[in-house]
């Protein structure tokens, strides 16, 4: 059986806005093997991103457990959890979310500033994750100097450099066309296969989920199959 | 230092507008540096060499009243008082009537001169020959190198407070603490108008700076019910009522250069508050990345600080270069001979420049480092 890597126990997750208590998470109960790809789908407001946050670990939930490879991070302060974030997560954002003012190497290079590696070290592994995604070529090309898809990949380099054992990918294809999106999810795929990153993607879209392993369903903040049982694309099994 | 690239990149993120900002703060702190260059140089007016051994004699109603010529042997008869000789503010335009062209001119008894203002040091034929010629006149180094000026050149002033233009010759290059004074002979403006007897300071130089306070007191108790009662100073007292003529300097000065500098942090902390909303996501981004709230703080009041600190520097070089090397300075230093920008100046420049980077960069950057990565992010989405 796969070694979990997470694990989630009890979670529940409300807003408050003004004086208006918003539930989001209601007593979630999830487990999540070590090399999966599992795509999060659901409406809007059901709760998916919220959900990819706490395991991401730049959200705190209102109750419950938040158990990654051992460590409850839900009990962790702001200190411990970014020293978490930067050592364990890669982020993929819908946007990009990429520094304009900085270049293709100097946006992956970001994460590493925080690690006591050399100028050196640093290069090689910037080089590297960028030769991953294909655009070695492109270390000195700024955002605005790139495509949408070729901005994705600089994202996605950024987010492997630190090698972190889990990837989170906000609806990464959101803002691309057909044709970048499959590679997208493609090249996601491949850092699953080949380099085991544990990859949980929230997606609105039916043909980038088929690309996971298993799809979990949110509805109004309640999973559709708890305890880790998953809707699994038969196409992948 | 493997954050400065990052940090140099942010500042250069909105050229036009960092250009403004450095300008913006360059000019407040061009202003305070010289603030504080004018305040320093009025604090060492008098405190030339040789000021504690002069007393100052003056009408007691304002510096521009006269006082008889014959006052000159009953004050030299004080005990105490070594020499003395009654000196006239002069005022003529020389060549053009423009701040470059203005300089200190006395008409003075060019026998006690040197006796008095015995810190000059001149040549013994050069001071003869000035003391001989009625129509010889003497100049500080200074002043001397600043127009070109060589001995037995012409130097003629038109009159600005006198009907008079003087034709004069330069015999004499004095040297000392104080070169920016041009002298020549009361006998001349005396002949020319009928010889009117009327002094404007008689300066005394005394046998020890403990003998000051006596001679004040005599000299003025000597005068007092007479029709022009005298008013002795300290050299350093007579320079500050000239200067006090201008009003209150310091008060107005540092006055204006407060509120400048006051100003332009205000005006700094929005633009620093603007470019710290912009960035609202990356730092949102950045934290989800690692970055700590203290590095967040940390990088962004390093920017508010460089930016504030290429405004002082470049403030720094303009006081430089205009006051020493342009000589806009000149005017000023018709009364404050100590002006300079001078490296207390320059330290104060920086400083007054990264304190206005630390108050103007604290509150955007401190709420920068504050930001909630979920809300950050969500603002994109």
């Amino acid at each position: 059986m796969a070694e979990t890597l997470i694990n989630l126990v009890q979670v529940t997750k409300h807003y408050r806005r003004d004086t208006i208590d918003i539930p989001v998470l209601d007593n979630i109960d999830l487990e999540i093997a070590r090399g999966e790809f599992l795509a999060l789908m659901g409406p809007s407001g059901s709760g998916k991103t919220t959900l990819l946050n706490l395991i991401a670990g730049i959200d705190k939930p209102n109750s419950g457990r938040v158990v990654i490879d051992g460590k409850d991070i839900a009990k962790f302060n702001e200190q411990q959890l970014a020293k978490w974030r930067a050592r364990h997560v890669g982020f993929i954002f819908q946007l990009y979310n990429l520094i304009p003012v900085l270049s293709a190497f100097e946006n992956v290079e970001l994460p590493l500033l925080l690690t006591s590696l050399s100028r050196k070290k640093r290069r090689e592994h910037v080089m590297t994750a960028l030769s991953v995604v294909g655009l070695e070529d492109r270390e000195h090309h700024y955002p605005r100097q790139l495509s949408g898809g070729q901005e994705q990949r600089v994202a996605i380099a950024r987010a492997i450099v630190t090698d972190p054992s889990l990837l989170v990918a906000d609806e990464p294809t959101g803002d691309l066309d057909a044709k970048s999106a499959e590679e997208i999810l493609d090249l996601i795929k491949r850092l699953n296969e080949e380099f085991h990153k544990t990859i949980i993607m929230v997606t609105h879209d039916p043909r980038a989920a088929s690309h996971a392993h298993a799809v979990l369903q949110l509805e109004k903040g309640l999973l559709s199959k708890s305890g880790g049982v998953y809707e699994v694309p038969a196409a992948h099994h | 230092m493997k954050f400065l690239r990052l940090i140099i990149k942010n500042v250069g993120r909105n050229k036009r507008r960092t250009v403004l900002t450095v300008l913006s703060v360059s000019v407040s702190v061009f202003l305070l540096a010289t603030m504080q260059a004018v305040i320093s140089a009025l604090g060492g007016i008098g405190q030339l060499t040789g000021g504690e051994y002069r007393v100052v004699v003056r009408r007691n109603t304002s510096i521009a009243d006269s006082m008889p010529e014959a006052y000159r042997q009953k004050i030299e008869q004080v005990p105490g008082v070594v020499a003395v000789y009654p000196s006239n503010w002069f005022g003529g335009i020389y060549k053009e009537d423009k701040p470059k062209y203005t300089f200190a001119q006395f008409y003075v008894d060019t026998k006690n001169l040197f006796d008095v203002q015995f810190e000059l040091q001149i040549s013994p034929e050069e001071k003869a020959a000035f003391q001989q010629e009625r129509t010889a006149a003497v100049a500080g180094k200074k002043l001397a190198d600043k127009y070109g000026w060589k001995l037995g050149d012409v130097i003629e002033l038109k009159g600005a407070i006198y009907p008079l233009d003087p034709r004069l010759t330069l015999r004499g290059i004095y040297t000392g603490p104080q070169e920016s004074v041009f002298y020549f002979h009361r006998e001349y403006v005396e002949e020319a108008f009928g010889r009117p007897g009327k002094v404007g300071q008689y300066r005394v130089r005394l046998d020890s700076p403990g003998s000051a306070a006596r001679v004040m007191e005599e000299i003025d108790s000597m005068f007092k019910n007479s029709a022009a009662p005298t008013k002795t100073e300290t050299e350093a007292a007579f320079a500050a009522s000239f200067i006090s003529m201008l009003g209150n300097v310091k008060g107005l000065i540092s006055g204006i250069g407060l509120v400048v500098v006051f100003t332009i942090t205000l005006i700094g902390a929005n633009t620093m508050a603007m470019s710290a909303r912009e960035r609202f996501t990356e730092v949102a981004v950045m934290k989800a990345l690692g970055f700590r709230p203290a590095m967040i703080l940390t990088l962004m009041l390093s920017e508010a600080v460089l930016i504030a600190l290429a405004g002082g520097v470049l403030a720094a070089i303009a006081a430089k270069v205009i006051f020493q090397f342009v000589g806009l300075g000149d005017v000023l230093a018709l009364f404050l001979q100590n002006f300079k920008i001078g490296s207390g100046t320059i330290a104060l420049a920086l400083g007054a420049s990264a304190l206005i980077g630390l108050v103007s960069g604290g509150i955007p950057a401190w709420n920068a480092a504050r930001i909630s990565i979920v809300d950050g992010l969500r603002r994109v989405a």
